[in-house]
């Protein structure tokens, strides 16, 4: 990972300096933000690179999910800036982000119950440029979906649902699909599954920013992992060296 | 035997052309809280300017231009006017939950309601529409008036049933409707969205008060907000933001006001759909949670 450029104490492979990265695609710069009183983040720096699948992980209450809020603008930002492709999205509405390249897909509620499958991927066509070539695209990655087309999402199994949300988020091609625990709530054998459809959105030109709690299955397709703590960066590294990390391991790994 | 039966057949007929009004007015009422989640109290007064617009605007008022002409230039006017109110009074508290949003209704209803009586005057009126003796089938008499409604009232059911399964504009309503936060990251301007959902619902209320004003002549600028309780009950009974709903609570509560005025007394005719209203609410409370379309 040569073009880190290091701005803290050690260089290195990661861990304890949070590199930046020049030619990133989505850049975010000393984030901070929170709801109403309480302040959440205290500066979060955070890089996505084209075709990796980054992972950013940490205990409970670590900001996680708020920092995925922040970066799609359905939390506004306090300080900091957010880029992609070094275009400013500070202040945009997260109904802007879209035709920006961001795919978003929430922890939850992440489908519309109300709507067909084949409705659902058509409000991911608004902002898509040839949007039947993209529902072909999704079909063959999610084929499960295209014998469910004309039911409502409401009656999709979980795993099902993850799939729709997906598929949806990935109808515009975004340039980094950003997913909020992707594995919350699926059975054990559906969590697999999960990381390899992630590793194959990858596969398809998207990169992939994630928020996940089991971070061992995530970070065996991940490139590149930050560790979020009390709302600010405590670690970054490649995948390898985080999974490696005896400090990473000990505080947030488990044992 | 005979004419125990078509007192019956007539009975339904009539209650199937007040259905037709009740219909465009509840799906109108309904659209709007399935995006935005609060019960608009304004929305009789959408009923009163939609006929007072299309009588100062035809023959009876103005006289400039003859009454379909009327009537649709009065229900864009209407939802041009369901845009604004939303603006000004709607859209600066939209997050502060439906509570506030529904007593501010209630504010803007007077507010409307009595704009129309300083600018028209409280004076009972007539849609210039000429007296049609019933064509009678099968013992069933129904004017020809009383038939275009009910032909009014079928296109423009249709007519939002192809806009929410058809369109793009209707889809996004949908998603809108089932999760705002959803949508909003999706892509969706919802804010447009909405914008345009209070137009057609305006619109549906005001073509719902001009078809009233073909039907129940004469009638006065505070007609609307004593229909409200009718179409109020249709919505309610087929729960509340479900436009199919509205469609089939509109019927039964049509049924139940024209077999009530017929076998039982004409004097209480809105009493029954108030009754039904009161019967949803105890016997089925989810009608009031409402859904999405």
């Amino acid at each position: 990972m040569g073009d880190g450029d290091s701005k803290g104490r050690s260089a290195g492979p990661g861990i304890d300096a949070i590199r930046r990265y020049d030619h990133a695609i989505l850049s975010a710069r000393d984030i901070e933000t929170g709801y109403g009183d309480l302040q959440v983040l205290f500066g979060v720096d955070l890089d996505v690179r084209s075709d990796e699948i980054v992972l950013v992980f940490g205990p409970n209450g670590a900001g996680k999910s708020t920092l995925m809020r922040a970066l799609v603008g359905t939390l506004p930002l306090w300080a900091g800036t957010v880029e992609m492709n070094g275009d400013d999205l500070s202040g945009l509405e997260a109904n802007e982000m879209v035709p920006r390249g961001i795919g978003y897909v929430p922890q939850t509620e992440n489908v519309f119950p109300n709507l067909t499958v084949d409705e659902n991927l058509d409000i991911g066509t608004i902002h898509a440029a040839d949007p039947e070539a993209r529902r072909e695209a999704m079909f063959d990655l999610f084929p499960r979906l295209a014998d469910r087309r004309d039911q409502e999402a409401a009656t999709l199994s979980g795993g099902e649902r993850q799939m729709l949300a997906m598929a949806r988020a990935l109808m515009p091609d975004p340039e980094v699909l950003l997913i909020d625990e992707p594995s919350a709530g699926l059975a054990p054998q559906l969590i697999e599954r999960t990381f390899e459809y992630v590793d194959r959105v990858r596969e398809s030109g998207t990169a992939v920013l994630m928020v996940e709690q089991n971070v061992k299955a995530a970070l065996a397709v991940a490139d590149r992992g930050y560790v979020l703590d009390v709302g600010e960066n405590r670690f970054e590294g490649d995948a390898d060296t985080l999974r490696d990390a005896e400090r990473v391991r000990d505080l947030y790994l488990g044992k | 035997m005979a004419s125990a039966l078509s007192q019956f057949l007539q009975a339904v007929a009539f209650g199937l052309v007040e259905a037709s009004v009740i219909s465009v007015g509840a799906v109108g009422l309904t659209l709007s809280y399935g995006v935005t989640r609060f019960i608009n109290f304004a929305y009789g007064e959408f009923l009163a300017y939609g006929a007072f617009l299309a009588f100062f605007l035809s023959g009876a008022g103005a006289g400039v231009v003859g009454l379909p002409v009327a009537a649709v230039v009065a229900v864009l006017l209407v939802g041009a006017l369901g845009v604004a109110v939303s603006r000004v009074f709607f859209r600066p508290i939209s997050d502060r939950g439906a509570l506030p949003l529904l007593i501010t209704s209630i504010g803007v209803a007077f507010i409307l309601r009595y704009l129309l009586i300083a600018g028209a005057s409280a004076e009972a009126r007539q849609l210039p529409v000429p007296l049609m003796r019933p064509v009678e089938v099968a013992g069933v008499g129904l004017t020809p008036l009383e038939l275009g409604v009910v032909a009014v009232s079928v296109v423009t059911m249709l007519a939002i049933h192809l806009l929410l399964q058809r369109t793009m504009l209707g889809k996004t309503m949908r998603a809108t409707s089932g999760n705002r936060s959803l949508a909003e990251v999706a892509g969706i301007d919802t804010d447009a969205v909405i914008r345009k959902t209070w137009f057609i619902s305006a619109a549906a209320g005001g073509l719902a008060g001009i078809l009233y004003g073909v039907l129940f002549a004469p009638f006065r600028p505070t007609f609307g907000f004593g229909y409200l309780i009718v179409v109020f009950a249709a919505t309610l009974l087929g729960g509340i933001g479900r436009p199919y709903g509205a469609m089939l609570g509109a019927v039964l509560i049509g049924l139940m006001i024209s077999l009530g005025s017929t076998y039982l007394s004409a004097s209480y005719d809105q009493a029954y759909a108030f009754i039904a209203l009161v019967g949803v609410l105890l016997l089925r409370p989810e009608g009031i949670r409402g859904g999405e379309f």
